[in-house]
């Protein structure tokens, strides 16, 4: 217990919420609940306590101590991005950004990999997505390839040397499946790399994406 | 007794202890245990293997399979899901509060679908929020426990809500109306009974009040279920369903010859073929093949025990108690829930309802009927194991990795359970007979 605030709790209800909601999506829902419920100073101790741990919340903590507004979620750039593709493969889940992609890509065959690191309730997962969104797994993504085909992953932060990515991203795109997918597509949710070792991420160079959008 | 007879109750007894000593291989056992009694039966001179598949209720078979087939069906529309949330919200993240409210939803839900159904839809939604909101190994002990007492309870309340109820309704011992009008009331005392008891015993004093944490909690809930919608397609014709089975039940004249077998199956064929490709997809993959092995094996072995005239000794030698009429029926009842507690429910229900139907022709049947469901339902709380409602709980709750708010992690097994169990077993079984005796 620090003061007031129950941290245990609060990384084990982070844990449940970045399950499924996204590290990104559930870390800006905190922040403004926290913020809300407790004042800033609760959103700082939080950060404090569990920054190192999560990557993601404290980047996102940072800008919202910040006074950085939360992201709505626009997802013009990555849907002109997915422009002339049939079917399309979400490597991650970020709730408020995937639900308005999902609404701009009406005609494409979609389908989520879902990270392992942080396993939730899938059923409940895809409950929130149209019927017609499908889940699948490394073992079975690659029958969605064909020439009209891409891969599409959150990154969280990127600079001109490295793009930080789910460990899923990797093994997705290696040499065997780039050559099966026509676009490998980067969907940059944090303005930059988190300021704190990037447990749970990856980095990998920005040429592994055939666009990096924002 | 004579050598067939004594053989044939040992084989029972021995499955029966054998397949509460193995939970794991449970279904192994008993087939065995079945076959057993069947070679014993025919070799020592009893009923052939023929004449025991004649006497296996198979009305009861199908009201399990078509009312399990009927629960996947509500449960495809997400509606319990989404009941178990609008419930965490009416809690406001209130220990004592969230308690409450989800044992009467858990008891509620089991009145309709069958139990471990019940528990599937609810339990995930509650493991998630206890997450959330942070829990004491106390607080998660009495919420499971009580939810566990609580789904038993409303299995109990209704002719539909679990096998024992169901094998009362489908072999005939009782009409619908006359078991939902005893055993709801029954059942409803012994709930506020118990939650009384839960009210005095505070399971959330050691959880202080964090109203940051109950605020995160909610809102994260909700996002968690930001986008789902109850499945109309599938809970219109799921609760018309419903309600036609039991305009059946309850108005059907049973000089038409329509059962509640064949009322249930009609109903749930009329809701199976409201969505043709997923009622198709149920029954080809979820009829419930574990359940139908597991009791058509008891009906053999109880039904070889039958056939050699065990029952009727037993029932004589209840007779020949040194007590009133009254105080027989009453001993049969406890050993009936002390039995369930070692054996569970199925095997209990199913062996001691011959022995129930002898005391039905000395005492007003009804009482003797919903008394023993009611002991069925005490000794199916007794222990984690005496129904299998108790394992499941304790492999969700084990898979959801929960931890309590001193960073331990959350338990809930046999030693867990073992207070609450007790406490849900002597309320029930106390209700129970009380009813009983104001009754005879």
């Amino acid at each position: 217990m620090t003061g007031a605030v129950d941290l245990g709790t609060i990384e084990q209800a982070f844990r449940v919420a970045a399950a499924e909601l996204g590290m990104c999506d559930a870390a800006w829902r905190f922040a403004q609940q926290l913020s809300t419920a407790g004042g800033p100073e609760v959103v700082e101790q939080v950060r404090d306590g569990l920054g190192r741990v999560f990557p993601v919340l404290d980047a996102v903590f940072s800008r919202h101590l910040a006074s950085t507004p939360a992201p709505s979620g626009d997802a013009s750039a990555a849907a002109r991005a997915c422009a002339g593709l049939r079917r399309l493969v979400l490597v991650g889940l970020e709730a408020r950004w995937t639900d308005a992609l999902v609404k701009q890509l009406e005609g494409v065959e979609l389908a989520v990999l879902l990270p392992a690191a942080l396993p939730g309730d899938v059923g409940r997962v895809m409950a929130n997505l149209p019927p017609a969104v499908q889940h699948v797994t490394l073992d079975d993504f690659q029958r969605l390839a064909g020439p009209k085909s891409g891969l599409l992953t959150f990154v969280y932060g990127a600079t001109a040397q490295g793009a930080f990515v789910l460990p899923e991203w990797v093994r997705a795109q290696g040499p065997d499946v780039r050559a099966q997918f026509r676009s490998f597509i980067g969907w940059a949710i944090l303005d930059a790399p988190p300021d704190v070792y990037p447990r749970w991420l990856v980095e990998v160079p920005p040429t592994a994406f055939t666009a990096l959008v924002s | 007794m004579t050598g067939h007879q004594l053989a044939t109750t040992l084989a029972l007894v021995a499955t029966l202890v054998a397949q509460a000593m193995l939970p794991g291989w449970r279904l192994l056992v008993v087939t065995t245990g079945a076959l057993a009694s069947m070679v014993l039966s025919a070799v020592l001179g009893g009923v052939g293997a023929q004449a025991l598949f004649a006497q296996v209720p198979w009305d009861v078979l199908v009201i399990v399979v078509v009312l399990g087939l009927f629960s996947e069906f509500l449960a495809a529309s997400r509606a319990f899901g989404l009941l178990a949330v609008r419930a965490a919200n009416l809690s406001g993240g209130r220990p004592l509060r969230l308690t409450v409210i989800f044992v009467v939803s858990m008891y509620a839900v089991s009145g309709v679908v069958n139990n471990l159904t019940a528990l599937l839809l609810v339990l995930p939604v509650l493991l998630s929020l206890l997450k959330l909101l942070g829990t004491s190994q106390r607080h998660l002990t009495w919420t499971l426990g009580a939810v566990l007492v609580a789904c038993n309870l409303g299995g109990a309340a209704t002719p539909i809500g679990d096998f024992p109820a169901i094998l009362l309704l489908g072999r005939g011992a009782m009409t619908f109306t006359d078991y939902l009008t005893r055993a709801l009331p029954q059942t409803l005392v012994a709930l506020g009974l118990f939650l009384g008891v839960v009210f005095v015993a505070r399971p959330q004093r050691d959880l202080p009040q964090s109203p940051v944490n109950a605020s995160l909690a909610l809102t994260t809930m909700r996002a968690l279920y930001r986008n789902v919608r109850v499945d109309r397609r599938l809970v219109v014709p799921g609760a018309l369903g419903l309600l036609a089975m039991l305009a059946g039940w309850l108005l059907l004249p049973a000089s038409w010859g329509l059962g509640p077998d064949v009322v249930a199956w009609a109903g749930a064929a009329l809701v199976l073929w409201s969505l043709p490709s997923l009622g198709e997809s149920l029954t080809r993959r979820r009829v419930d093949v574990e359940a139908v092995l597991f009791l058509l094996s008891l009906f053999l072995l109880v039904g070889a025990v039958r056939a050699a005239g065990t029952f009727e000794l037993a029932g004589q030698a209840l007779a020949s108690l040194p007590l009133s009429p009254k105080g027989q029926v009453l001993v049969f009842l406890v050993i009936a829930a002390v039995l369930t507690g070692l054996f569970s429910a199925g095997p209990g229900m199913a062996a001691l309802l011959d022995v129930a139907q002898g005391l039905a022709q000395h005492h007003p049947p009804e009482a003797i009927y919903v008394g023993l469901a009611m002991s069925v339902c005490a000794g199916s709380s007794l222990f984690l194991t005496a129904a299998t409602s108790g394992p499941l709980t304790q492999s969700l709750t084990e898979r959801a990795a929960l931890r309590t708010r001193s960073d331990a992690p959350g338990r809930f097994g046999f030693f867990e359970f073992a207070p609450v169990g007790l406490l849900g077993f002597i309320v029930i079984l106390g209700t129970g007979l009380a009813f009983v005796w104001a009754s005879l």
